[in-house]
């Protein structure tokens, strides 16, 4: 009989592995629990039900094909793990690690090193006989100041659900029930508000508890915990005013050790924004810094000392303006370098990684970056390294025939609303403006077509989304249009983008997408967000120059009620009308040969 | 006993060549370095990370080493940044189903999600930063995107032409 592992739990609580017997379509009887037993290192296949239903309940997402020898898991916070059959190293994000056992291939199904895959999640398993029980780690703690206050961010392995346990003037306290941690002890802050943030692990496995209390500066204030992603936990406080405030410049408040079985973790946290660089010597001297440009060191210093693949910590203020984290490395392992904006983190890989890069830098902060100094072994593409060239398509130019005449095209229309937002569709937005664009321009002499005028598709009898837009293409190709001008509404998952975006693909559009976008900007008084290349389709295919003008996001608060305003929308209309006219002006046409 | 010095003699054996093993033929590995591109929140410039991957394996054809490369890259791609960094993200659930080469063409069938969306902000960034990605894989040079196997002209709602390769050279 064939014996697996089977999830019990659900995601927040402690996630239950159990070795159960359970019917494989592939292949013959498997003596899998019996060589568990032996080998003392639990392997799961990745057809296996209950692997995908424990990767489910923390929101990871696994990449296989029956007969790849590659598995890929994404974890919910974006980082991709990739194993290899036959391979003793996986790899996770930037980082080489060396897996406890190679993954193998049973029939044609990978069987993964189940103890890699759980610290490869974030998450630590207990064996209880046959039962593996799984607990989710809170795996990471930052606390940023900005401003009058300080927020913590805390995250681990699952989405982090916390419930308030206690709260009175001096501090506040959640509770994560289900999760462990790994971040567990004090970090002194005394800044924005907050004097120190404990983790306390409690509980026994299956009820296991961490409790996370933010002490508070005298007439600090806690807002209400949030998450930014669904996933983390966000606790922002407000300082009191006239508190002493924090020294200028950024802080490092804390460096966190987290030594495990798979990634050895360096978690500096820094607040306010800053730049960082890093260098590591080759071997035998495997010596690894990280220098936080004009820092304070508000944590305290350490100089740890351990045997394993990393056998010292040192962080110190090394100069007045450079805060210095220095790792002593046993040998020449993969390191990676993770900015954020509320400080860095520094892994270790088990792995030998010989001919890593040896410096980089970043910044930290609102601005998140990173740049490995080393060249990157992926090359750019090369026509020459082609097997099959990939023709470039050809898109013929035209002299308009009818230099007078514009054709509008408003968005979407009929059957297609278009995004929309509280009611309000994009398709009926286009209309209008082109409706008042059409009555400007014709207004200065100029003649108009639209694609469609009422609310409809341009091409009621399309049966595809290429006849359709192929349809108000030819409205203007076949009519020898001087300008296109298509008409749409931005949206985003998010809130936070907003303006105006004028879209190009051809270089006879850019001078009309300059002009357009300018004039609109200025006249409607939005966000210029600039002219942007894209393959659209409408612009590729008209063979006048063309711009689809994005007007505004419908995602966006303030730009949903500027949208929802007819006297907003009239001014948009005279900023394309003002752009046309600016960009006829600029461009004027070659005079017409005589016979 | 002559079976069970046979058997020690083996043993040795055994004992040596792992030794020999260790010192002479493991080499430390080379991490391989890929460089991912994601669109950062103007919705048009361009910021990379980088991620280790695999060597080609002993056996393996290079196509079959640049296929899994492809695969890797879309999928790191389409996972997007670590969360904290602001970026022009695909829609939740969206995964890659496959990648398969034809050529120097990668096509790359995205999940459903992927056409749960509308604007065009979205879209050019996604895809972007995809084509951007598949174009860094030695060898491919235009992506082709299928969403649940099938070719679409657009997305719904959607501008960007999907039902011909995508190239660099497309921004």
């Amino acid at each position: 009989m064939r014996r697996s592992v089977a999830l019990i739990g659900s995601c927040c609580a402690a996630l239950a592995l159990a070795l159960a017997p359970i019917t494989s379509a592939a292949g013959p009887t498997v003596q899998a629990q019996a060589a568990l037993r032996i080998i003392n290192a639990p392997f799961v296949g990745v057809a296996d039900p209950s692997l995908r239903t424990l990767l489910q309940g923390i929101g990871a997402r696994l990449t296989w094909r029956k007969g790849q020898r590659d598995v890929l898991i994404t974890r919910a916070d974006h980082v991709v793990v990739a194993f290899t059959v036959g391979s003793g190293l996986y790899h996770a994000g930037g980082l080489t690690l060396e897996a406890r056992y190679a993954p193998y291939l049973h029939g044609a199904e990978p069987f993964l090193p189940l103890s890699d895959v759980l610290s490869a999640l974030s998450l630590r398993g207990f064996p209880d006989g046959n039962v593996l029980l799984v607990e989710p780690l809170l795996a990471s703690l930052d606390v940023r100041s900005s401003g009058g206050g300080a927020t913590v961010i805390a995250a681990a392995g699952v989405p982090l659900v916390p419930t308030l346990v206690a709260r009175d003037a001096s501090s506040i306290t959640y509770a994560f029930t289900g999760v462990g941690s790994s971040v567990s002890g004090t970090r002194e802050v005394d800044a924005g508000g907050i004097r120190d943030v404990a983790v306390q692990s409690t509980g026994q496995l299956a009820s296991a508890r961490t409790l996370l209390t933010v002490d508070l500066a005298r007439g600090a204030t806690a807002l209400p915990a949030q998450s930014d992603d669904g996933r983390d936990f966000s606790l922002s406080v407000i300082a009191a005013r006239g508190q002493t405030p924090a020294p200028p410049g950024p802080r490092v408040t804390a460096v966190d050790v987290l030594p495990s079985a798979g990634a050895f973790t360096v978690a500096v946290a820094v607040t306010g924004d800053a730049t960082y660089a890093w260098h590591r010597l080759a071997q035998p001297d495997n010596r690894f810094w990280l220098d936080v440009k004009a820092a304070t060191l508000v944590a305290a210093p350490r100089d740890d000392h351990w045997i394993g693949r990393v056998t010292g910590v040192r962080v110190d203020q090394v100069t007045p303006q450079r805060v210095r984290v220095a790792l002593s490395l046993a040998a020449e392992q993969s390191v990676s370098v993770i900015p954020s904006a509320t400080g860095v983190r520094i892994l270790v890989g088990n792995a030998i990684a010989s001919g890593s890069p040896r410096a980089g830098n970043g910044s930290i902060g609102s601005v998140v970056s990173a740049v490995v100094e080393t060249p990157l072994a992926t090359p750019q593409p090369a026509a020459t390294a082609l097997l099959t060239p990939v023709p470039e398509p050809n898109r013929p130019s035209s002299v308009p025939t009818n230099p007078r005449l514009i054709v509008i095209d408003p968005g979407h229309g009929g059957n297609d609303p278009g995004t929309s937002a509280h009611g309000l569709l994009e398709k009926t937005v286009t209309l209008d403006i082109a409706l008042r664009l059409r009555g400007i321009l014709v207004a200065r002499g100029w003649q108009v077509r639209m694609t469609r005028s009422t609310d409809t598709e341009a091409d009621p009898a399309a049966t595809t989304d290429r006849d359709e837009l192929q349809a108000r293409v030819d409205d203007a190709n076949d009519n020898g249009a001087r300008a296109f001008v298509s008409i749409h509404v931005n949206w985003y998952s998010e809130p936070d983008p907003n303006g105006v975006t004028s879209y190009y693909s051809k270089p006879q559009d850019v001078a009309l997408a300059r002009d357009v976008e300018n004039a609109v900007a200025r006249e409607a008084g939005e966000t210029n967000r600039g002219i942007v290349k894209s393959a659209l389709y409408v612009t590729l295919h008209t063979r006048m120059p063309a711009v689809l003008i994005e007007t505004a996001f419908i995602s966006n608060p303030g730009d949903f009620a500027r949208l929802d305003s007819p006297q907003w929308r009239q001014r948009v209309a005279l900023g394309i009308a003002d752009g046309i006219e600016t960009y006829a002006r600029e461009n004027p046409l070659p005079p017409a040969p005589t016979n | 006993m002559k079976a069970f010095r046979a058997l020690i003699v083996l043993v040795v054996l055994a004992a040596i060549a792992y030794l020999v093993w260790q010192v002479f033929v493991r080499t430390p590995a080379r991490p391989r370095l890929l460089t991912v591109y994601y669109t950062k929140m103007d919705g048009t410039s361009l910021g990379t990370w980088t991620i280790s991957q695999r060597q080609r394996q002993a056996g393996e054809s290079m196509a079959q080493y640049r296929s899994y490369e492809a695969l890797y890259a879309a999928v790191q791609n389409v996972a997007g940044p670590p969360s904290d960094v602001p970026a022009v993200r695909f829609p939740a659930g969206t995964h890659v189903d496959g990648v398969t080469l034809d050529g120097a063409i990668a096509d790359v069938d995205l999940s459903s999600q992927v056409t749960q969306q509308s604007g065009t902000f979205g879209e050019n960034g996604q895809f972007k930063a995809l084509v951007y990605t598949e174009t860094a894989v030695p060898g491919i040079a235009a992506v082709q995107v299928t969403v649940g196997g099938r070719r679409l002209q657009t997305l719904p709602h959607g501008n960007l032409e999907l039902d011909a390769p995508l190239r660099r050279s497309d921004w």
